[in-house]
């Protein structure tokens, strides 16, 4: 190319890289805007996590088209990155021969054939952008640019290399579509220097495509290809029930919660950079399918625009700007000092959230929706004294009665009331706590859930006690619906009750509680794992048959549907268990819905739902509908609300339906088909 | 403007009826394991004072409590949403105490603190007496207002919303007066700022000391009324049986 080709192109590639990486350090800044959070913790396993899913694609895979297009994209251009440094270095020095790679045929055919895969994962993704055109898809600029781009990239990319054959046939290699390309353009009886001219004009293109694309990374929704491998590795590896962060109260300056966008960690901040906007999450938001003002997609995405505004209003000197933020402590009247509630959020959106937490199971770059509301929530529960009508009286009678349900009819004692377990509540060698909860002790339809289950606990044999009037709510409703501060009185006078009766071993029947017990109790009490051994009673009742102090005596000829609970199954990683239990009882024939396991859908119920008036169609009425669509003649589930809130929606969704759906409690199927063992 | 709110600590009224225990002979239901909470109307009392105190400058809103020390749990409940000061009258919990004797003492504590305006809620939400707030307006010698609410400050005085069968009357006047609060959408009370309810624990409650004057009505004897339900299902096979039975059923008890 001579001297001065090499020259502009070295002027050029330096012009992109300066301005690539000054919008990289630009975004580097944003980050440190955010609060001090540590993710260095497990290298290895945070290694590990880059192999899985960065390299390995495994959450991408979970959905198959737009997996698929995505890896053929992803694996083309690892490859294809190998082989611009051979296409840069022969357009810019005839006779350039990549140091090892370079000298193997197998090199350039392997180039030539991810070539050809990147193209179809871009003809792929086209037809389903702009063909399919799927909701959760945008067709914004940004996607057709990159689009554009990556087409660009490839077919300039076969047009030089078929034009550097043409020109000299005996250096071409073993690449089959540049072969091809290279016959033609060799038939149209051009002469050496033409070819030669039009190859640089087409390396020239090649050059400034790519260029074109490195700089406009960072600016596009293709900031993913940066961001996601940091995000991976710096994901999250507790499992999802651990990932609200307890707060300080005895720090009384500090804000509780979230106002602003600096309120967040740096690992929040860089969530909203790395999102891809691929609407995964949306398409397994009960939210935003039930028509509630809430698109898991779009609360990322209208906070990422709210945090690249603020990093434009303090560029170039970010950090300058939060020093002096800091300084003055006061309202500056500036975007990153502004607060995001009404803004960037609305209220009404973080109060659609049933925390279900499918948006974040899904998302393939690891971002954490839920932790998110709830910090927002947190803000306006505990600075604001803010809820939506029905959870101020549920939050109200919390403080007052240590359970959430005003107007209860029912007390802590009514499901035993003159039965049989009177004497549970008295205090003495116990195995076990029967821990009840809230729901299952107050709720019409749930109490039988608990006297299923103590029916089941008689039968095995296993001495347990009640706490009777002294129970109290495990804080799980307080938590979610953002007063931390009032969860934080319950966790500590549960525990106190813990060690008052001399516990070892708490079952519960709802998954909200044993996630509070599992994950969250022990943020507040270190020892609480080590002194207490937590069982959900779907795991206890694996154990009892296990060991069988109970036996499955008869059949249940039922068609059966199992709904995992969002607090047991992706909080907990419980799905198996309750299946098992099921598939060994004689007669049962166990049907997965449509949306199931880590892809389940919220009964409507989670994050202080079951406190809510629903905006748009209700969930519990989709799921009944899903439970209907699957045809099931029984719904079991395991969790009080989900009891709750499926009854409902079963009750009002089966008018109009042959088949008649009836919702039974895992303890309680089994209360039917065990037997005494004499 | 001295604004006293009167506030009494109750067992919770939503206990449901089952849970109501009251030993023999006793005349004080059993609160053991029983949440006790701030009366209900006394609540909107509560905001009816701290909503009129945001329109009125330099007016102070004060807590009065009768009761025993435990009742002090109502007064942090209203220092949390913002009261300025909280005062308990010591007084052994004792349902004897008529709302007579109640009156003189809460009527003592207004004096003694130098109100101006006295709310009451309009009925206690467990024995629903209805007659501290109108008797402590005669005890002090003040116009007293009815079924109250909201209040606002008017040009010449005070002006008072009032609810009457179907719609509302509005009444004007000047302080002192006492004012008897019942519910409406506009006065639920607020839910406290965590940081204002983890301040008013650290707040001091402070006591007046009234001697109570004997009260002319005594409560003689307390006891739980028993009910008694038999329940009979009529047999049948169908509608017609069914009704056929119940007919002849009721012919039998001589109902029909
Ligand atoms: S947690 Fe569930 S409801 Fe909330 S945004 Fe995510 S998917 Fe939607
Ligand atoms: S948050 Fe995750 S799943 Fe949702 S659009 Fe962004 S990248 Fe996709």
């Amino acid at each position: 190319m001579g001297l001065p080709g090499i020259i502009v192109f070295i002027i050029i590639l330096a012009g992109a890289i300066g301005l690539f990486a000054m919008a990289i350090r630009q975004r580097y800044l944003i980050l440190r805007l955010g609060q001090p959070e540590n993710r260095f913790d497990q290298i290895g396993e945070r290694v590990k996590s880059l192999f899985v899913y960065v390299l390995g694609q495994k959450k991408v895979l979970d959905e198959a088209y737009p997996g698929l297009l995505h890896v053929l994209i992803f694996w083309g251009f690892l490859v294809l990155a190998l082989g611009e440094l051979q296409f840069f270095g022969e357009g810019l020095y005839p006779g350039f021969v990549l140091p090892l790679l370079g000298h193997y045929p197998a090199f350039y055919l392997i180039q030539d054939l991810f070539a050809v895969l990147v193209l179809a994962g871009v003809l792929m993704a086209a037809w389903r952008r702009y063909v399919v055109k799927p909701d959760r898809l945008e067709r914004n600029l940004d996607a057709a640019i990159i689009l554009s781009l990556i087409t660009g990239v490839v077919l300039t990319l076969f047009i030089a290399n078929g034009l550097r054959a043409a020109a000299h046939p005996a250096a071409s290699a073993a690449a089959p579509v540049t072969a091809v390309v290279s016959y033609f353009l060799g038939k149209q009886g051009w002469s050496l220097a033409t070819l030669n001219l039009l190859y640089y004009i087409f390396w020239w293109a090649h050059v400034l495509i790519i260029l074109a694309f490195l700089v406009f990374i960072p600016y596009s929704k293709h900031m993913h290809l940066i961001a996601c491998p940091f995000n991976t590795f710096f994901r999250s590896l507790n499992p999802m029930g651990k990932m609200l962060q307890p707060l300080d109260f005895e720090d009384e300056q500090a804000t509780l919660g979230v106002r602003k966008i600096t309120d967040f960690s740096w690992k929040h901040l860089l969530d909203l950079l790395t999102c891809t906007q691929c609407g995964r999450c949306q398409d397994n938001c009960p939210a935003y399918l039930s028509n509630a003002p809430l698109s898991s997609k779009r609360f990322i995405n209208n906070m990422k625009e709210h945090l690249l505004e603020c990093g434009k209003e303090s560029s170039p000197g970010i950090a300058h700007a939060y020093a002096e933020q800091n300084e003055s402590g006061g309202e500056t009247g500036r975007l990153v000092e502004s607060s995001l509630i009404g803004s960037a959020v609305a209220e009404e959106e973080l109060w659609s959230c049933k925390t279900c937490g499918a948006c974040q199971y899904i998302c393939p770059v690891m971002i954490e929706h839920v932790p998110k509301n709830i910090n927002l929530r947190r803000y306006l529960a505990m600075e604001e004294a803010s809820y939506p009508s029905g959870v101020d009286n549920a939050i109200r009678c919390l403080e007052d009665r240590g359970h959430p349900y005003k107007g209860t009819m029912a007390s802590r004692s009514s499901w035993f009331r003159g039965s049989w377990a009177e004497d549970l509540v008295k205090e003495n060698n116990k195995e076990i706590l029967f821990w009840v909860g809230c729901t299952a002790a107050l709720d019409d339809r749930s109490m039988k859930i608990a006297q299923a289950f103590a029916a089941l606990l008689k039968r095995s044999g296993v001495r347990f006690g009640i706490l009777g009037e002294k129970e109290n709510c495990c804080g799980d409703p307080a938590r979610r619906l953002g007063n931390e501060f009032l969860y934080d009185g319950l966790v500590r006078d549960n525990i106190n009750l813990f060690k008052k009766h001399k516990v070892k071993t708490i079952v519960t029947t709802c998954p909200h509680c044993y996630n509070a017990f599992k994950n969250e109790y022990p943020q507040t009490d270190s020892a609480f794992s080590k002194n207490y051994e937590i069982y959900h009673h779907t795991e206890y009742l694996a154990k009892l048959l296990e060991e069988k102090k109970l036996v499955i005596a008869s059949a249940f000829t039922e068609t059966v549907t199992y709904h995992d609970p969002c607090y047991l199954g992706r909080y907990n990683d419980i799905f198996d268990i309750p299946r098992k239990i099921l598939q060994n009882i004689s007669g049962l024939k166990l049907i997965e819905m449509q949306r199931n396991r880590g892809r389940s859908f919220c009964c409507g119920g989670g994050g202080g739902g079951a406190w809510m008036e629903e905006e748009g169609t209700r969930v519990n009425h989709m799921r009944a509908e899903q439970v209907f669509a699957a045809g099931a003649e029984v719904l079991c589930t395991a969790c009080p609300f989900c009891m709750t809130m499926m009854n409902d929606g079963i009750k009002v969704k089966q008018a109009g339906q042959d088949k008649a759906v009836r919702i039974y409690d895992l303890a309680e199927i089994l209360e039917t088909v065990t037997q005494k063992i004499s | 403007m001295q604004i006293m709110v009167c506030l009494k600590q109750i067992l919770d009224p939503e206990l449901p009826p089952r849970d109501f225990r009251l030993e023999k002979g006793e005349m004080t239901p059993a609160a053991e394991g029983v949440p006790l909470v701030m009366s209900s109307f006394d609540q909107n009392a509560l905001e009816v004072g701290l909503q009129l105190r945001e329109k009125m400058a330099g007016a102070t809103v004060t807590a009065v409590t009768v009761g025993p020390e435990g009742a002090e749990d109502v007064l942090r409940k209203a220092l949390a949403v913002k009261a300025d000061r909280a005062v308990r009258v010591p007084l052994e919990q004792d349902s004897k105490l008529s709302g007579g004797i109640v009156a003189g003492l809460l009527a003592g504590a207004a004096r003694e603190l130098g109100a101006d305006l006295v709310l009451c809620g309009r009925q206690a939400g467990d024995w629903d007496g209805g007659q501290v707030g109108l008797i402590l307006a005669e005890e002090l010698g003040w116009p007293g207002a009815n079924l109250v609410t909201g209040i606002e400050p008017g040009s010449g005085g005070l002006v008072l919303k009032c609810e009457l069968d179907e719609g509302y009357e509005v009444l004007e006047g000047n302080a002192p007066l006492v004012a008897v609060v019942t519910n409406h959408e506009t006065n639920v009370l607020r839910i406290a700022k965590v940081k204002d309810t983890m301040a008013a624990m650290r707040k001091k409650v402070e006591q007046i000391n009234v001697a109570p004057q004997g009260g002319r009505l005594e409560l003689a004897s307390l006891e739980i009324p028993v009910k008694e339900v038999n329940c009979e299902i009529i047999p049948g096979e169908d509608g017609v049986e069914k009704a056929d039975n119940l007919f002849k059923r009721l012919l039998e008890l001589k109902v029909l």
